[in-house]
């Protein structure tokens, strides 16, 4: 988003970096200008009437730096001191370092070549700042880059797709439309050939997944309503990962409280109520509490 | 437009432009924005060279000649003020900038946005064959850890609140090491003050805003890493489970028998509560065999469900 106030050290720092920028894009246009440094018309305005003021001791034109922009294109001369292009800050190369992890990450589309030069500008840049900032290789990054692809060439993808309510993986044929996040959890919505209608996917539950040109189906075995289920709790003992399987607020959570559980699948409620171990009991829904004591009698069977 | 900016970029571009040392009284007479009475510049130059030294920008001190006790003075040097990454070709560049556009929207926009501008800046044509791999894409947009990498970079301590396991809210005192990203969550590794040993912390547990100390370097980070256990010094879990079912507990394990029905598959015990629930989420689908504490926790467990849900 563009800044429109902005305090007289980051003008410092701005001021400093149009130099080196404008006497490499000579005649850019003021927009063009603002977009680049990410902030307001007038703020970039301020900031060229500022370095005008600026320049070698003595001040008089012969030493001040010499700006154009009142045509709305800019040019510049006269600035050979500040001609250099500044180092970058620790933490801009923290920005870069983990922007080509993720790059890195997206192997899939990779050669060896530009492997191998991400790696090399990597570690020049981690060896300046000698900190370790980073971001583990993780199959979400290479899978949604395949999403990405679906999404802008509309083409469908074949994905192997992993359904914690009944514990398995199903194939699908499926062409993405958006990415949305919620709770921190990304997900993206897409056209599903095998159930034949919209549905959403959880990124992180993709299995595998290609590209494909073929869309011969495989019929959805498992067709459920996509309506959210409510099921009153009492919290009986404060436990995080039972708060955290049910994307409750911490701060809503009290013993001897109630807290409502939401799913998509009453088979994931259970499972999950399971989980809890005994941290929160279900309270208004006989259904749910009967499927649960059945669950309970057999997998305590198996314990006999 | 503001007088202090300009006063910056003024003794940045005297300094710099300098071939000898300015001394603090050419710097007064000379340098645009330096005026009123001498401490009061006096205490004006000092916070000058924090703000620049705070921008990153080395001012070195030194004296004409060393025999003679001269005056000391000031100047930035280019080599210092410059960015150098060594020999860069357009292929570089656009690698760079691709991985600068992961931000977009995200935690450390600003920083990559002057990062971009100084690559833009650097006058190499930028190659275009990697654009077309995917723009990657950072998905933290959470200001702790803008604030933590920051204090990483700084040396500075942390504070926060952070949530246990048993959901109560603790003050935390941590001296940040590293930062890493994995399986979507981002991880905070630091010296905990109060216990006085490393710990790990997960970002999104962290209730508060993070404060960091406006001191900096009050630590070292160690450079090699404690070593983490492995594998091999964990007491393995031995489980049945049944055919096709189980993914997740079967990509964690190593398949030590298959029979019609069952596989029996074992798996090093890294988080005891979360195999417990791990089981407990696969009812009929997992029987825990061993350790026998495992197996008895299973049961009691199941014994409490059913009491609570009776």
């Amino acid at each position: 988003m563009a800044k429109s106030t902005t305090t007289p050290l980051e003008q410092t720092a701005r001021l400093l970096d149009l130099v080196p920028f404008l006497l490499s894009h000579q005649g850019i246009s003021m927009a063009d200008l603002a977009k680049h440094f990410k902030v307001d018309s007038d703020v970039m305005l301020d900031d060229l009437n500022t370095l005008w003021m600026c320049g070698l001791p003595g001040y008089t034109p012969l030493e001040l730096i010499d700006l154009a922009f009142d045509s709305g294109f800019v040019t510049i001369r006269n600035a050979a001191p500040l001609a250099y292009v500044r180092t970058l800050s620790s933490s801009e190369i923290v920005a870069l370092a983990l922007g080509l992890d993720l790059l890195r990450e997206n192997s899939e589309k990779l050669g060896e070549e530009q492997s191998d030069r991400i790696d090399a500008l990597s570690k020049k840049l981690r060896e300046q700042i000698g900190v370790h900032i980073s971001i583990a290789a993780s199959p979400t990054t290479a899978h949604r880059s395949v999403i990405s692809a679906s999404i802008t060439q509309r083409l469908p993808v074949e994905m192997t797709y992993y359904s914690p309510s009944s514990d398995q993986e199903t194939m699908r044929i499926v062409t993405a439309y958006d990415f949305f996040r919620e709770n921190d959890v990304e997900y993206f919505q897409a056209h599903c050939h095998t159930a034949r209608e919209m549905r959403t996917f959880r990124l992180d539950r993709i299995v595998a997944v290609s590209l494909t040109q073929s869309l011969d189906v495989i019929p959805d075995v498992q067709r459920k309503k996509n309506e959210k289920i409510r099921v009153g709790a009492t919290v009986r003992i404060l436990d995080r990962a039972s708060a955290e399987a049910f994307g409750l607020t911490f701060t809503d959570l009290h013993r001897g409280g109630s807290v409502t559980l939401e799913a998509f699948s009453p088979e994931w409620l259970i499972r999950s109520i399971m989980a809890a171990a005994g941290s929160l009991v279900v309270e208004d829904s006989q259904e749910i509490a009967l499927a649960i004591r059945q669950s309970i009698d057999s997998t305590m069977a198996l314990y006999e | 437009m503001s007088r202090k900016s300009e006063r910056l970029v003024n003794l940045t571009i005297a300094l710099l432009a300098t071939k000898r040392y300015l001394t603090k009284s050419e710097i007064f007479r000379t340098v645009e924005g330096y005026e009123g009475a001498p401490e009061a510049m006096e205490r004006m130059f000092e916070r000058d060279k924090d703000d620049l030294r705070s921008l990153g920008i080395a001012i070195e001190l030194g004296t004409f000649d060393p025999i003679f006790e001269d005056e000391a003075g000031y100047r930035i040097t280019p080599a210092s003020y410059q960015l150098n990454l060594g020999e860069l070709d357009g292929t570089d560049i656009s690698l760079l900038s691709l991985a600068a556009s992961a931000w977009s929207g995200a935690a450390l926009e600003k920083e990559s946005t002057s990062a971009l501008v100084k690559l833009a800046s650097m006058g190499i044509d930028s190659d275009s064959e990697p654009l077309s791999l995917l723009t990657p894409f950072a998905s933290i947009t959470n200001e702790n850890f803008t604030l933590i990498t920051h204090a990483i970079l700084r040396r500075s301590e942390i504070e926060f609140e952070y949530v246990g396991a048993d959901l109560s809210t603790q003050s935390r005192r941590i001296a940040p090491y590293s930062l890493r990203g994995q399986s979507g969550s981002w991880y905070l590794v630091g010296l905990d003050r109060e216990k006085d040993s490393q710990r790990t912390f997960r970002l999104d547990r962290i209730v508060s805003e993070v404060t960091v100390d406006k001191k900096g370097n009050t630590f070292e980070i160690p450079d090699q890493p404690p070593q983490l256990r492995t594998d091999k010094d964990r007491e393995n879990a031995v489980l049945h489970v049944r055919k096709n079912r189980g993914h997740q507990l079967r990509s964690l394990a190593t398949l030590v028998d298959s029979g019609e029905e069952w596989d029996v598959i074992s798996l090093p015990i890294v988080d005891i509560s979360w195999l417990l629930r791990s089981i407990l989420w696969h009812r009929d689908d997992v029987i825990a065999v061993e350790p026998a504490a495992l197996r008895k926790s299973i049961i009691d467990s199941l014994h409490e469900l059913r009491t609570l849900h009776g």
